[in-house]
């Protein structure tokens, strides 16, 4: 028998998109019940690790239109129109929200907020609480969520499964991680906003607890995961650790160096290096703030050439603020500098920063719609586990931190909405598919002497193999193996995993071995959805396939789970006004 | 300074395990890592987990800095594992505890409830007692005013700052280091109107008042907040509005 | 800590003074044999180690100052030393005009 609660509309997850969530629906409707779950504390959320900024046009000479068009062409044209003009739409008001709740936002000296360049932006839009801008939306959003009575958390309960009846989502199934017990808790609707899955990458700026958990779990439930063969390397991760170095250290007219000293970038076709002295820059949609994915690439190919720099971390290239001098760093990228100095030994006012590629971001995530609603009623998602289309095939920097909050907003109003009109549980039905779940995990874990696999090594040669078949650049052969190798270590996973932790207290190796379930899922999915990508388009660069092929796959990806691996649909993109064109960053066309 | 040559290939970490299940104290298990200079005490932590013992049982999340959940004792000074690098511990052991004056749930794991009510006592969001339409733009803030409040507002809830404090050993009532900076974070905040809200609670004797200004939450606090100063301007205000209360204009005593 | 020990120190000289007053009340006989007590070396001993805790107990609560006062002018803070300056020169004037008072 599994204890039950219930609450009118369950979040799970308590980052930024949860907790913006979480206030709309109470702003919503104020007589609502709402409950937050998370298995961490809600400021220990990812969201907290973004650094440059949040876009959202707010200045005189930026336009709605000028957002529109950087969005989409940094999307590679895989940015549902639809979708980015309701974004831009709404991202000003919802800036000025959490403005208004208190985020300490930079200033310009007429008590304005400050505003800063972005890489892909054809203009400053970029708001920014120094080079701390996730960090402090975090804390912004979960203090302002302390005021609302009707918000219930549920600190550190870890959700394993959706509770879907009737076709219907009626809540989900946790375990409190304190005492280690599994409930059922009942909800009318339910929003994920567990964030991304970079752990199933080696090298990655993601921290321990983006295991993808919420996208492995609507996978399962029958919601297909779209776009997921698109990774974002961020072009500056700290070589060994993976720490991220912000893009607004570019911004702000850091530039990027190889091993002969040279602006590398302009020999990629991303515009011509200016010095760094010059007025002009750094140039907007130029150089080092071209895309994220062509700096990547870009690094890539320079590795080929022997350009970059080697220890015993890896090949690198240099990241140089020099110029900027120690008052402006201090200003404008202080963490920055903090972390330069203690995790990759230098001090940035003195000299340049190692940096190379590291997995970032994953576009693709749980399909959604423009109302942040999912193919399975009562289920709505926010954040980068979910993908509304607003990134395609490339996510331009400072546009995530504002779909959290535009899509949370949404996600949360939509959900109250649909509580109000659907009142009714099959609770029986619930019960029974709870204490199924309980026998699951005392059966496959807990109880579970003679598993023979070790969570760690599973999970070693499942990041590995991501790296090597779903890295920068991609082939058939590389990505085939990476499938199969994926369908051994589920294989194996199934098997048995073996546990050195069969209590219930806190029980932090059970809930690796879940999250190491939920990693298997979603890596399979970007493999598979790779595979069958026989085009190049933003993040996704095939070597056997160079060229965007819109005839063929102007179209989401749309990965379904089944028994024997992930089944690859497609759907076409919205176009609302501007049909693909070539894509071109440092130059006219 | 240790060179290659006289750099060791292991290191000892002594480690506080605690399973409420079964275990009435604390007790120390002892485990060999290897060494690598620039490792911190959380890849030390990570190792034993992965490959000796699956059961060890602590919280961590960024392992950079700022997410706040890896705060322990290390050699008996509160710090974030995650900022505290191996070669700074040499030859050890080194000895992990979890964070000292909480409870503790398991191994490293201590009990966050307390802290987290006195986050909400303090009321940490902008009070008004007016909203203008969001049509209007944000509310105007100088770089000045913002440096008003700018440095308590770079908490990261790790909770160094309480395991330092020696009141909030003794004292569980105390609001505490972090709960009572940010209180003053609102209340240095330009856009917010509502001190007088929390004057009760941050002016009560659980408060400002109960801190005597050892000042070691802000040695321990890896963000610079400076909660110790914090509290020393909130006396100054309190101490101020008290006399100022006896004035014909003065704020009203309650 | 030894800023928190001096309080100990502190609290026995005002104690010492208490005793001193109430003598002078008992009249001229007791106040004689309580300054014979006050010039035994153990005494001035303790007087000079207290002194050397007053003099780290202000000198350290002067330092404190900026962290209990934050003037900002413009965008930038006035410089801790300043404050903690100025602090110390007033209180060595008002020092001075007292111990003046005494003198005449």
């Amino acid at each position: 028998m599994v204890d039950t609660l219930e609450h009118d509309i369950l979040i799970v997850g308590g980052g930024g998109a949860g907790l913006r969530a979480a206030i709309a629906a109470a702003e919503e409707s104020p007589d609502i019940d709402i409950a937050m779950v998370s298995k961490v504390y809600p400021m220990r959320s990812h969201t907290v690790s973004a650094e440059g900024g949040a876009a959202a046009v707010i200045k005189s000479n930026d336009s709605l239109e000028d957002h529109f068009r950087d969005t989409i062409s940094g999307s590679d044209w895989l940015a549902d129109q639809d979708v980015v003009e309701a974004f831009v739409r709404e991202a000003p008001d919802e800036m000025v929200q959490i403005e208004r709740w208190g985020c300490p936002w930079s200033r310009e000296s007429d008590g304005s907020v400050a505003v800063r360049p972005f890489g892909g932006m054809s203009i400053e839009r970029t708001w920014f609480a120094a080079d701390k801008t996730g960090f402090h939306m975090l804390h912004t959003l979960f203090q302002t969520s302390l005021k609302y009575t009707a918000i219930k958390r549920y600190d550190e309960w870890f959700v394993t499964r959706l509770l879907v009846e009737n076709g219907r989502c009626q809540g989900v199934v946790a375990i409190e991680l304190l005492s280690g017990q599994v409930r059922a808790i009942r909800a009318r609707a339910v929003i994920v906003c567990t964030g991304g899955g970079g752990r199933i990458f080696q090298f990655t700026t993601n921290a321990a607890i983006k295991t993808g958990d919420g996208m492995g779990m609507a996978y399962m439930a029958g919601v297909p995961l779209k776009d997921m063969e698109f990774v974002q390397y961020h072009p500056t991760g700290l070589p060994g650790t993976g720490i991220l170095i912000t893009e607004a250290a570019r911004g702000e007219g850091g530039v990027l160096l190889n091993n002969k000293g040279e602006r590398y970038l302009q020999a990629h076709d991303l515009g011509e290096a200016l010095d760094v002295n010059d007025e002009r820059h750094p140039q907007l949609r130029a150089m080092e703030l071209g895309p994220r994915d062509r700096l990547s690439q870009a690094f890539m190919k320079e590795e080929q050439k022997g350009n970059v720099f080697r220890d015993s971390e890896g090949s690198y290239v240099h990241l140089d603020v020099q110029h900027l001098g120690e008052k402006k760093i201090e200003a404008k990228i202080p963490f920055v500098r903090e972390l330069a100095k203690n995790y990759g030994g230098v001090d940035p006012v003195y000299e340049p920063i190692k940096v190379r590629p590291v997995v970032h971001y994953m576009m693709g995530g749980i399909d959604t719609d423009i109302d942040a609603a999912t193919k399975l009623p009562g289920l709505y998602a926010a954040g980068e586990c979910a993908c509304v289309s607003l990134n395609g095939a490339n996510r331009l920097g400072s546009n995530s931190l504002t779909e959290l909050l535009v899509f949370g907003a949404r996600a949360g109003r939509n959900a109250s909405i649909w509580a109000r009109e659907h009142p009714e549980f099959d609770s029986a039905a619930l019960e029974q598919q709870a204490s199924a779940e309980q026998e699951r995990i005392a059966d496959q874990y807990i109880n579970n002497h003679d598993g023979k696999e070790r969570i760690a090594t599973l999970r070693t040669e499942l990041q590995e193999t991501m790296e090597q078949g779903c890295g920068i650049y991609r082939d058939e052969v590389s990505m085939k193996a990476t499938t199969e190798k994926l369908a051994e270590i589920k294989a194996r996973f199934r098997s048995g995993i073996q546990l050195d932790d069969h209590s219930l207290s806190f029980n932090t190796e059970l809930t690796s071995a879940l999250e190491l379930e939920f990693m298997i899922e979603i890596a399979e999915a970007v493999a598979h959805s790779a595979l069958e990508r026989k085009e190049s388009r933003g993040s996704h660069q095939r070597t056997d396939y160079v060229e965007r092929d819109d005839e063929a796959y102007l179209k989401h990806s749309l990965a379904v789970h089944s028994e024997g691996g992930p089944q690859i649909n497609y759907r076409d993109v919205a176009i609302t006004k501007w049909p693909p064109e070539a894509r071109v960053y440092g130059r006219d066309h | 300074m240790t060179t290659a040559a006289t750099m060791p290939e292991t290191i000892m970490i002594d480690v506080a395990r605690y399973h409420p299940e079964h275990d009435e104290e604390p007790q120390y298990e002892r485990f060999e890592v290897p060494y690598r200079s620039d490792w911190v005490v959380l890849d030390a932590l990570n190792h034993i987990k992965d490959q000796d013992d699956g059961s060890l049982t602590y919280r961590w999340s960024c392992r950079m800095g700022v997410c706040g959940s890896c705060g322990m004792m290390v050699n008996g000074v509160p710090v974030l594992t995650c900022a505290a690098f191996l070669r700074d511990y040499l030859p050890g052991p080194v000895r992990v505890e979890p964070l000292a004056g909480f409870p503790v749930e398991r191994d490293l794991v201590v009990d966050l409830k307390d802290f987290i009510g006195k986050l909400s006592a303090v009321k940490p969001w902008i009070i008004r007692e007016e909203e203008t339409p969001l049509s209007e733009g944000e509310y105007k803030q100088s770089p000045g005013q913002l440096a008003d409040f700018k440095q308590f507002s770079m908490c990261i809830n790790c909770m160094l700052c309480y395991s330092a404090c020696p009141v909030y050993q003794h004292e569980e009532e105390f609001v505490g280091p972090a709960a009572l900076a940010l209180a003053q974070r609102y209340n240095a905040d330009s856009r917010d109107e509502g001190n007088a809200e929390r004057y009760p609670l941050i002016w009560s004797d659980d408060g400002i008042w109960d801190c005597t200004f050892v000042g070691e939450c802000s040695e321990v606090c890896p963000k610079h907040v400076d909660p110790a100063g914090a509290i020393q301007s909130a006396k100054l205000e309190s101490t101020v509005g008290w006399y100022t209360s006896f004035l014909p204009l003065g704020r009203k005593r309650d | 800590m030894l800023r928190e020990l001096s309080a100990v120190f502190m609290a026995v000289y005002v104690v010492l003074m208490v005793i001193m007053v109430s003598r002078i009340y008992e009249g001229q006989d007791a106040y004689e044999d309580y300054r014979d007590f006050l010039k035994s070396p153990f005494v001035i001993v303790f007087h000079l180690i207290a002194l050397a805790f007053a003099l780290l107990h202000s000198i350290t609560w002067f330092q404190a100052v900026p962290r209990a006062i934050r003037i900002r002018r413009g965008e930038e803070f006035v410089p801790p030393q300043a404050l903690i300056g100025t602090h110390i020169l007033a209180w060595f004037g008002i020092s001075v005009v007292i111990i003046g008072i005494f003198l005449i």
